[in-house]
């Protein structure tokens, strides 16, 4: 579904993409990707892809656990620990990660996951748990896939493309 | 000055070819000996020398033989100041043409290491240099950080595109910030009653055309399409270019500014320029204090709204449009964006269809933003 250049994930209780690698330790991919967590939001912007990216609801929170590595399975088992998670909920936590892994926001690592020990290491809203929002924005990809100088038109400038 | 040395096509060639698999340092090479070559033909054939003050950068421009000062200059004229002794970087303007001096490669002459093969942005922090190319219309932009010395070296002065004159020397006052408290930013610049303000938006939110019936209402102006912020205690941003763009439609809503174009577009995709400083000087200021965010977005409503707007919102309307406009040092332009943002008050304006309007509801809001 895209819709006026952003993109809202529809979480589906889909198979887990990589299978058999939940166990493998996922980070954040800081080779092509910047973020910042603005209070209960997040930017991210991948500046290889030229997309951008704005969390919400329990997104920035599980985005932060991928600060070190650390598998899905761990990050499930984190949010499992919090009072009143339903499976749904869970659902839609395993859902988001394997949209951070589409998008190449987070990549796997050699790194062994680390042992989180407690739900203490999450920060969920006061509100409590809310459904992860990744909205997705490609508006501006042409700016990067579109060469500024070689491909602008020749007449009228970049950012209008050259004519066939 | 030895005009042959190192530009040779087989001296090129040779580089093409000693590729050793290290690009870089073929690519470093070229770089610092073709500014050497400027510097050489700049004291062979002396030019015109002139300084400009962005805020806290001031740039020396040297125009060999005098080229491309009609290029540049109409665009930051209103930033020009006298000889000064010391200054943040030198610019060397050489047009190969009207001096029968060497031109810049025809073609890409180093190996591509990218999956985009025409891409021609070289960024090597640790070398501390860089390039910008356009081959095909003969014009090389490249850059020394460690002693801020560059090239704006073209092949044809005449045949230069109409929009190169838009926004001159961008990329080198990028280059020249990016590691320092100031960064270039992709917003619009206004203040009204000693209140400053950036606009951002995407391309198509109306942020030119609601620059320019603000300037006609009386609003002062740092910058329509870049402005140069530096940090402190109270973020200011600084004016860089006099120009606003504006649609063909958009200038129809201004008729009080729709007789000074200094364009005349090919088609309706073809922005019309406008320079203020001919227009407007005195709403043309050289900085504002700015402590409020607005992003603009098309309601199309009767009347304009101005509502509280999260900070991550306005992060995504202005800073992937940066960072992508400059392609380099995103990291430290996306961080540096972070800090500014978070010292920012930031509003949403839910836009009507009439500019002057919105710009008078902007002012009342500025005026009274408890309201």
């Amino acid at each position: 579904m895209l819709s006026m250049g952003f993109q809202n994930l529809e979480y589906t209780h889909e198979q887990i993409l990589y299978q058999g690698s939940t166990m493998h330790g996922f980070v954040i991919n800081s080779a092509h990707v910047t973020s910042e967590i603005f209070g209960e939001e997040a930017v991210v912007v991948n500046f290889v892809t030229g997309k951008y990216f704005a969390m919400s609801g329990s997104g920035p929170a599980i985005w932060k656990l991928f600060e070190s590595p650390i598998s899905a399975d761990e990050v499930i088992d984190e949010f499992r620990k919090l009072d009143g998670m339903t499976a749904t909920e869970l659902d839609q936590v395993r859902d988001f990660i394997n949209a951070l892994q589409r998008e190449k926001l987070i990549v796997e690592t050699d790194d062994s996951s680390s042992q989180y020990a407690s739900a203490g290491n999450i920060t969920v809203a006061a509100g409590g748990f809310q459904t992860p929002v990744l909205e997705i924005h490609d508006d501006l990809q042409e700016l990067i896939v579109l060469d500024p100088i070689h491909d602008a038109d020749p007449e009228r400038g970049w950012p209008v493309t050259r004519r066939e | 000055m030895n005009r042959g040395r190192v530009f040779d096509p087989a001296v090129f060639s040779s580089i093409v070819n000693h590729v050793n698999g290290d690009m870089s340092q073929d690519i470093n090479r070229f770089i610092t000996d073709s500014i050497e070559y400027a510097r050489d033909a700049w004291r062979e054939f002396g030019g015109e020398e002139r300084y400009y003050c962005f805020g806290p950068v001031t740039l020396c421009v040297r125009h060999i033989g005098a080229a491309l000062v009609d290029t540049v200059s109409p665009a930051i004229r209103h930033a020009m100041v006298s000889k000064q002794s010391s200054v943040n970087g030198t610019v060397y303007a050489l047009d190969a043409k009207s001096l029968h001096l060497r031109r810049p490669p025809e073609t890409w002459p180093f190996s591509t290491n990218t999956y985009q093969e025409h891409q021609r942005i070289y960024w090597d922090t640790e070398s501390g240099l860089a390039l910008n190319s356009d081959e095909s219309r003969g014009i090389w932009q490249l850059f020394n950080l460690h002693n801020c010395d560059g090239l704006y070296w073209v092949d044809d002065e005449t045949t230069l595109p109409s929009w190169e004159a838009g926004s001159p020397l961008r990329i080198f006052l990028h280059w020249l910030t990016w590691n320092n408290n100031c960064q270039l930013i992709h917003a619009a610049g206004l203040e009204w009653q000693g209140r400053g303000i950036l606009l951002t938006g995407p391309g198509g939110s109306g942020k030119s055309t609601t620059t320019a019936a603000a300037v006609g209402a009386g609003w002062n102006m740092v910058g329509d399409d870049f402005v140069l912020v530096s940090d402190g205690c109270k973020p200011v941003a600084h004016c860089i270019y006099d120009t606003i763009k504006l649609t063909r439609e958009s200038l129809g809503k201004l008729p009080n500014i729709a007789d000074s174009a200094i364009n005349a577009p090919v088609d309706a995709v073809e922005k019309f320029r406008v320079h203020l400083s001919d227009r407007y000087r005195q709403r043309l200021v050289g900085k504002i204090a700015i402590d409020t965010l607005f992003t603009l977005n098309i309601a199309g409503a009767h009347k304009t709204c101005i509502l509280p707007a999260s900070k991550a919102s306005v992060m995504a309307a202005l800073a992937p449009t940066t960072m992508f406009m400059l392609k380099m040092g995103m990291k430290e332009s996306f961080h540096k964006m972070t800090g500014l943002v978070n010292q920012m008050q930031c509003y949403s304006v839910q836009m009507s269809t009439d500019p002057c309007e919105v710009a008078a509801s902007m002012a009342r809001f500025v005026e009274n933003p408890e309201t």
